[in-house]
């Protein structure tokens, strides 16, 4: 009896963690994406290796976070920086949120210490002179793209094939059940279709695009962020502003530069979302509340990056919950077909599990997980 | 302020005998990245294909030849680069064309994969034991090299001997045995595909977006060859 | 033929470096003084055909043809000596951190050379 054959739409992170999942579990899996690998909402994120910690008023998600973050660094200690970040308290109201913070980190189960001002100083010396309060978490920080050929790479040694430049157009639905996706292959300007036995939606902010082609819905928004690149490293730890989630709360260095963000809106077409120079503004100026020299370091770039956010209603899309999500669209009459949804870059592994269990279970694969006990494969061997 | 600009963009599909160029107006103001001037050609012609991801020039995805000089897109401004309104962008050299702007970069890879390189180094400031999540005392920082392939473009030599692991490789092999002292590892870099059919043009230092020098990096290899393994490995 | 087609990419230094026109330099000054020693060797050979013909030549090399030949041979020599010179250094893994001033101080030093000696040559002529 030859493997199931499945089709994973989406090569950001959600994707390739989902293909190196469900083929490491034997399944015959050929992953589309219609850009280039990582040209979606993963392979722009500042890179950061959440502790946890931002989220401890949801202490689940955030002792989430922490597992999966250490599950990283166990079976790809290759691609990340470790060198752990540090809340840091600037204004008397940042003062005030302390307690919460250290008490939420306990809770989540996330180790934690906290420093004196001139510990942190010394550590980090391009912090603002003036900080009040430190605390180190274990942040990393990573290069998207690398990480995600790595998944990729480690999808291929279990056969899995990965086709950019190749855009899902159509989802054919037979008889209450996803059979196969139309293709529009960018390389060649060719269309086919491709038959698959289960199909799995891990298009990001376009989950919902991609989810409509089968008839059915998810409650993803789009919810775009500026991201403000400097020249120049600002420090090694990641710094992070002590408050509840806001604008302009990070700052995370990678290679020689530092990054700083963000801001949250929402809107319809994830697609041709320009950055507001007040969103870059005001990044700027927030980044230099921790560290004063970001506002002499030359902008190296501006961009947007959309996440796909869970949950929907107006306003601003902070404070809609970041956990994630795996729809079985068999309950709304399309079997054969699965979204796995929301979540971030450091539980997209996490993500891919669960679907995979999904997955597993309606097509009597009788293979459990196992990619957090496996070294991921270094990225040059995808190639 | 929008300005109007004109992108020309080499195309290329499978199946065509030859390349095409094609012209694109966009209205953008003079700091908007290369990159996002393809990205609004693109939301007119889905069919433009082109590679990239972080959009901030620490992948190396978007590495491009632009009026004539390779660059990454994404942080190359429009206003900077181009002449008479007009931009010229072309795919890297000395790699195999997939379709438009994105290439096939799987022989600097491969050559990566045979000096099986390090991808991290200490970084500069202070120790830390007993903090949560420190790997080590000492900070540490993922080597400059984004492996973008704008080197490989640079290079005449990557573009005309097939077998030449390349500039990106065996910088990376140099710093490599730098971080690591193990001769054994980086074998390949000095065989004759490796670091001595290097003709010094030093183009790749000069275009490298990550200030990685690939160029001194292998003259230092074949320095530390000479000097303690006879020119040998 | 490959060559012809890798040589055609080497020499293609629109837009390039100084340090990649230095290499352009360095491979074309050397073509050319290699296909210089080779039609030399060929010409003096004259000499097996008697006196006449040997002095018929010589009276070529002292002709405006000669002169124009050794002002290319001397631009040639001085710039491949100089750029060699300096790449010699740079390909041992010396100097690697001043290789821009390198180049250019090699440049500098070429081309005087071969000013110098062509002042003198056309002195002497």
């Amino acid at each position: 009896m030859t493997s199931p054959r499945v089709v994973v739409i989406g090569g950001g992170i959600t994707g390739a963690a989902v293909a190196y999942d469900l083929a490491q579990r034997g399944m015959r899996v050929t992953l589309l994406e219609r850009g280039s690998i990582g040209s979606g909402t993963s392979g722009r994120t500042h890179g950061l290796l959440h502790s946890g910690c931002r989220y401890v008023r949801d202490p689940e998600v955030a002792r989430e976070c922490y597992l999966e973050n250490m599950t990283l660094r166990r079976i790809a200690p290759f691609l990340f920086e470790k060198n752990g970040g540090l809340f840091v308290a600037v204004t008397e109201d940042d003062l005030g949120y302390l307690d919460e913070f250290l008490e939420g980190c306990g809770r989540a189960g996330i180790p934690v210490r906290q420093l004196e001002p001139r510990e942190a100083l010394r550590l980090e010396p391009e912090l603002n002179p003036g900080l009040k309060a430190a605390v180190a978490v274990p942040d990393g920080t990573f290069d998207p793209l690398k990480v995600i050929y790595s998944f990729l790479a480690s999808a291929r040694r279990y056969g899995a094939e990965a086709r950019p430049y190749s855009e899902v157009t159509g989802i054919v639905v037979r008889g209450g059940r996803a059979v196969a996706v139309e293709v529009h292959d960018k390389v060649s300007m060719r269309r086919y279709t491709l038959e698959a036995d289960f199909i799995v939606n891990a298009a990001g902010p376009w989950a919902g695009r991609v989810a409509a082609l089968a008839g059915v819905e998810v409650p993803v928004r789009p919810s775009p962020g500026v991201m403000v690149a400097f020249e120049g490293r600002l420090g090694n730890m990641v710094f992070n502003r002590l408050n509840p989630p806001s604008d302009g709360d990070i700052i995370i260095h990678q290679r020689g530069i530092s990054v700083a963000g963000t801001t949250s809106w929402l809107v319809d077409d994830p697609d041709g979302v320009e950055a507001p120079r007040s969103h870059v503004e005001l990044i700027v100026k927030r980044a230099a509340e921790m560290a004063p020299r970001a506002a002499e370091l030359p902008v190296r770039a501006v961009y947007v990056s959309s996440r796909p956010l869970l949950g929907a209603a107006g306003g601003s899309g902070r404070g809609v919950s970041r956990s994630f999500e795996v729809y079985d669209h068999e309950a709304e009459g399309v079997a054969g077909f699965a979204t796995v949804a929301g979540g971030k870059f450091t539980t997209a592994r996490l993500m891919a599990e669960k679907l995979g269990d999904l997955v597993a279970e309606k097509l009597g694969v009788d293979a459990p997980s196992r990619t957090a006990e496996e070294p991921l494969t270094p990225y040059w061997l995808y190639f | 302020m929008d300005v109007k600009w004109r992108l020309i963009v080499r195309r290329w599909k499978e199946g065509w005998d030859s390349p095409r160029y094609q012209e694109y107006v966009v209205e953008a103001d003079p700091d908007t990245s290369v990159l996002d001037a393809l990205e609004k050609a693109w939301l007119g012609d889905r069919s433009l294909v082109f590679e990239h991801a972080c959009h901030h020039g620490v992948c190396g995805a978007c590495g491009m030849v632009i009026n004539g000089v390779e660059r990454l897109a994404c942080i190359t401004r429009l206003g900077d680069v181009a002449v008479g309104g007009t931009v010229v962008v072309e795919p890297l050299r000395g790699f195999p064309v997939v379709s438009d702007l994105a290439v096939d970069k799987s022989r600097m890879f491969r050559a990566s994969a045979a000096v099986s390189p390090a991808t991290l180094e200490p970084a500069r400031g202070g120790g830390a034991e007993g903090l949560p999540g420190r790997a080590a005392v000492r900070p540490e920082k993922l080597l400059d090299c984004l492996e973008c392939g704008i080197c490989y473009s640079a290079c005449p030599i990557a573009r005309t001997m097939e077998e030449y692991l390349g500039p990106g490789a065996l910088a990376l092999a140099s710093k490599t045995l730098e971080l690591t002292g193990d001769w054994g590892r980086v074998a390949a870099a000095l065989e004759r595909r490796g670091v001595w059919s290097c003709h010094a043009a030093f183009e790749c230092s000069v275009r490298c977006p990550a200030g990685f020098d690939p160029g001194g990096l292998i003259m230092i290899l074949r320095g530390k060859s000479l000097r303690e393994r006879g020119g040998g490995r | 033929m490959r060559v012809a087609g890798a040589l055609r990419e080497w020499l293609d230094v629109r837009g390039r470096s100084l340090e990649y026109v230095s290499f352009a330099a360095r491979r074309a000054t050397g073509l050319f003084l290699a296909a210089y020693l080779v039609v030399h060797m060929f010409d003096i050979s004259v000499l097996l055909l008697g006196e006449e013909a040997y002095n018929s030549l010589l009276a070529v090399f002292h002709g405006p043809l000669g002169l124009a030949f050794d002002v290319l041979l001397v631009v040639a020599l001085s710039l491949h000596g100089a750029l060699g010179a300096c790449s010699a250094l740079l390909e041992a893994g010396l100097g690697v951190r001043w290789r821009r001033q390198l180049y250019l101080a090699a440049w500098l030093a070429g081309i005087g050379v071969a000013a110098a000696t062509i002042a003198v040559i056309l002195y002497a002529w």
